[in-house]
């Protein structure tokens, strides 16, 4: 069952994927993208790790989003009135990206897998931060807090005027 | 009629032409006493309510809606003069520098004659990046002479001026309320003006009214979203050849309601003190004491002194002049600014 | 599956509250609590209809996109102390599930081929972009407190003493942020009034009914997450856990509806400065007050 369903995700992810570069609206290359995204994180789902999966899922709808705000936003042709490609420098796209299949290939047939010693824990996730944070951890979460601030604070003194010019309504 | 075209009719889109607004008062009466909503876009319904007798450019704006529309399909009111062949609209995208700039492709957009709580007969054309107007073009696309809420003054009726008066206010704060985006509100304002229209008495009307006011003109949300739109000085409205409530109340977004609001106040403060007709309005801020006009003295005769009507003088045709003023208000603003706008002005085409 | 089936009557009964409430004091309430399954009715039978070179499968999608979230989201809305999937990341799921209807409302908007249905689509994403950060925070702070990220264990971690108590911005933002997922009462503006319905203007029929249903599902299923994140679950006396996450969920779902009444719409031009300026601050400071209780 499992694995079915691992592999009718993972033929969804890469058929989606190709998706983005055969479809001539910008809003279907965002959503097929999207797609894609979403049945990666369907398959950390199915790897056990629940945190990691849902968090894959919840980020890279608003990323996706976000992208759609930025790509279309300066383009006030709702359903995508004027058709383009997605296709750009397509010899180059095309070495640099099997160029960089052939080595992650290459690399998952090459590298030794080390066999699984002990079992796995009962939070993944948790064992994850411990493991890449260590005692780090405290230091992690105050940058953490620091960019966000900084984010915050720099979103809200460029937007001094606003989009609507406040200064002339005031 | 089946059960089909009944549920359809629960959920009417009504049009109004210029001269429309006595059935457009009906129609809603009619709908509230029967608990039932108005459609906020055509194709929500397959009811379409048309109220007055539209002229041709705006018969021609109802068809193509109708075509739009999903079945089942029912339609009341007047059928329009010629049924022109239908067309295809395509909204047209070109490009242009925007505020900061940046080339970016505009839109081009009509506002009106066939939208939801909008002045009757009015169309604005909008040039928009996003949802901000980089500029605009007004065109009253239907007009009457003669508009309802003058009557009493046209007739030389004084018994019910003082009521039509606030009538009229209400029913722009109606208007106004539901762009806003406070329903319930905007409903309790439609409530009241039909009891102004209708025969609930002067003292029931004043008691219920009061509370409404101080709801919505103390609502600080509302405040809030509305303060600094649309700011006019009473020597622009001048220059323009308009009056009314806009002359008086100058300002922004927000001091025009307060200012419709303070006028329903004084008109039935009057038709309670009895004094029918009574002075007109009088400009500047020396009607806002409280609810309104404990200030304005009574009038001693049935008759209506002056001719200083809801929205202006009247056949000075202030509402058409009102029109005017707004290519110039809402150009940078966004599609949400410019409707409070329109709304806060809410022009009449039929006092031409 | 019956925890999702009774937030889907919960659903139905909010939205004739509203109905009931939005008559006013004059209005037939009676007849009005039957009004959305006679709106649903009109619906269903009224024809579907397509704009000129529409883009049928975004649209589409983003109209299914919706109810499906709101019903994925419910499996882990626990009432007492059982949720239909058992998931130990129950409120990064509900999160997830919630911000796919960022996804559905742009979607139904750009598809269309509208200019209003597309801009009350971007206004959503601005909306999403005010509201989505504190709402975060919020759902954060409440876990933080639990050292859970399962709305059981969140629920669990409170006998004794809700955590509306002791972190009320938290609870303040978590309820804002409620209408503002599902667009609804004062954050409707993506489908306002004033672009004659926004993002569903050009939605006709059955996806005007399945948009609109996924809009209360959401709304629902929203409300329902407070309980156990604030409003200590299923705890309280008498009744059975279950009947008290419903009962409290129901307290919930009419304050919401009730608050309606009294403010119009809020927007995002003016709404997200106090969003990003008030509101994040706000819930990081109780954030750091909950995270100094907890630490020590």
């Amino acid at each position: 069952m499992e694995t079915v369903a691992f592999w009718i995700l993972g033929v969804a992810a890469v058929g989606t994927g190709a998706a983005v570069f055969a479809v001539d609206s910008m809003a279907r290359a965002t959503f097929a993208l999207l797609a894609s995204f979403l049945c990666t994180g369907g398959e950390l789902l199915l790897a056990g790790l629940h945190y990691l999966g849902v968090l894959v899922i919840l980020m890279m709808i608003m990323e996706m989003l976000v992208m759609a705000v930025f790509m279309v936003m300066y383009m006030m042709n709702p359903a995508g009135l004027m058709p383009m490609t997605m296709l750009h420098n397509t010899r180059g796209a095309l070495a640099i990206a099997g160029a960089a299949f052939a080595a992650m290939t290459a690399g998952i047939l090459t590298v030794p897998w080390p066999e699984r010693r002990g079992r796995p824990p009962r939070d993944p996730a948790f064992a994850l931060g411990e493991a890449v944070m260590g005692p780090a951890m405290l230091v992690m979460i105050v940058i953490g807090l620091a960019i966000l601030v900084t984010m915050i604070a720099t979103v809200v003194l460029a937007t001094d005027r606003g989009r609507y010019d406040r200064d002339r309504a005031r | 009629m089946g059960l089909r075209e009944r549920l359809a009719a629960d959920r009417p889109f009504v049009v109004t032409a210029a001269d429309g607004t006595r059935d457009r008062l009906a129609v809603e009466a009619d709908l509230r006493a029967r608990g039932r909503r108005q459609a906020l876009s055509p194709v929500e319904t397959g009811h379409l309510v048309v109220c007055g007798e539209p002229g041709a450019a705006l018969g021609e704006a109802i068809e193509t809606v109708w075509r739009d529309m999903p079945e089942p399909r029912v339609r009341v009111g007047r059928p329009p003069r010629s049924a022109p062949p239908p067309r295809d609209d395509v909204a047209m995208a070109d490009r242009a520098d925007d505020r900061d700039g940046l080339r970016l492709d505009v839109l081009h957009l009509p506002l009106g004659p066939v939208l939801a709580h909008w002045p009757a007969g009015l169309r604005l054309d909008l040039a928009v990046q996003g949802d901000v107007i980089q500029s605009a073009g007004v065109t009253l696309v239907d007009t009457a002479s003669g508009s309802f809420w003058d009557e009493p003054w046209r007739n030389g009726d004084g018994g019910g001026a003082e009521r039509r008066r606030a009538a009229s206010h209400l029913d722009s704060i109606a208007r106004f309320l539901h762009v806003a985006g406070w329903p319930v509100a905007a409903a309790r304002a439609a409530e009241l003006r039909d009891a102004a229209l209708g025969g609930v008495a002067d003292e029931t009307l004043l008691s219920r009214f009061v509370p409404f006011a101080r709801r919505v003109g103390r609502s600080r949300a509302l405040r809030w979203m509305t303060r600094g739109l649309g700011v006019l000085t009473s020597d622009e409205v001048e220059r323009h050849g308009a009056g009314g409530p806009a002359l008086r109340h100058p300002g922004d977004v927000k001091d025009r309601l307060d200012g419709w609001l303070v006028e329903t106040g004084s008109a039935l403060e009057r038709a309670v003190s009895g004094g029918v007709g009574g002075r007109p309005p009088t400009r500047g801020r020396s009607v806002s004491g409280g609810v309104g006009g404990r200030l304005l003295g009574r009038g001693r005769s049935g008759r209506v002194a002056g001719d200083e009507g809801p929205r202006g003088r009247v056949g000075a045709a202030s509402g058409q002049a009102l029109a005017g003023l707004l290519p110039a208000l809402v150009e940078g603003t966004d599609l949400a600014a410019a409707r409070l706008i329109v709304a806060s002005l809410d022009p009449d085409l039929a006092d031409g | 599956m019956v925890e999702v089936l009774a937030l889907g009557v919960l659903a139905l009964a909010a939205a004739s509250l509203d109905a009931v409430l939005a008559d006013g004091r004059s209005g037939p309430g009676v007849r009005a609590a039957a009004a959305p399954l006679r709106e649903a009715g009109r619906l269903l039978a009224q024809q579907r209809r397509t704009t000129w070179r529409a883009d049928r499968l975004l649209a589409r999608t983003g109209v299914v996109s919706l109810p499906v979230a709101a019903a994925l989201a419910a499996v882990v809305v626990p009432l007492g102390d059982r949720a239909a999937a058992d998931l130990p990341v129950g409120i990064v799921w509900f999160n997830a599930m919630e911000v796919v209807a960022w996804a559905s409302v742009w979607l139904a908007g750009w598809g269309a081929n509208s200019a209003f249905a597309l801009v009350g689509g971007y206004r959503f994403l601005a909306q999403g972009l005010a509201y989505e950060l504190p709402h975060m925070l919020a759902l954060i702070t409440a876990a933080l407190a639990a050292h859970s990220l399962d709305p059981r264990g969140i629920a669990a971690a409170q006998e004794g003493l809700w955590f509306v108590v002791w972190m009320p911005v938290a609870f303040a933002v978590y309820l804002l942020s409620v209408p503002a997922m599902a667009f609804w009462g004062p954050l409707a503006h993506p489908v306002g009034a004033d672009l004659a319905g926004g993002a569903m203007a050009e939605l006709s029929g059955p996806d005007r009914l399945v948009l609109s249903a996924g809009r209360y599902g959401l709304l629902t299923v929203a409300a329902a997450v407070a309980v156990p994140l604030f409003l200590g679950g299923g705890a309280g006396p008498l009744l059975p856990a279950p009947l008290w996450s419903l009962v409290k969920t129901c307290a919930v779902l009419a304050l919401l509806v009730w608050v309606r009444r009294r403010v119009p719409v809020l927007r995002m031009d003016r709404f997200m400065e106090a969003a990003w300026t008030v509101l994040i601050p706000a819930v990081l400071l109780q954030m750091l007050v909950v995270g100094i209780v907890v630490v020590s």
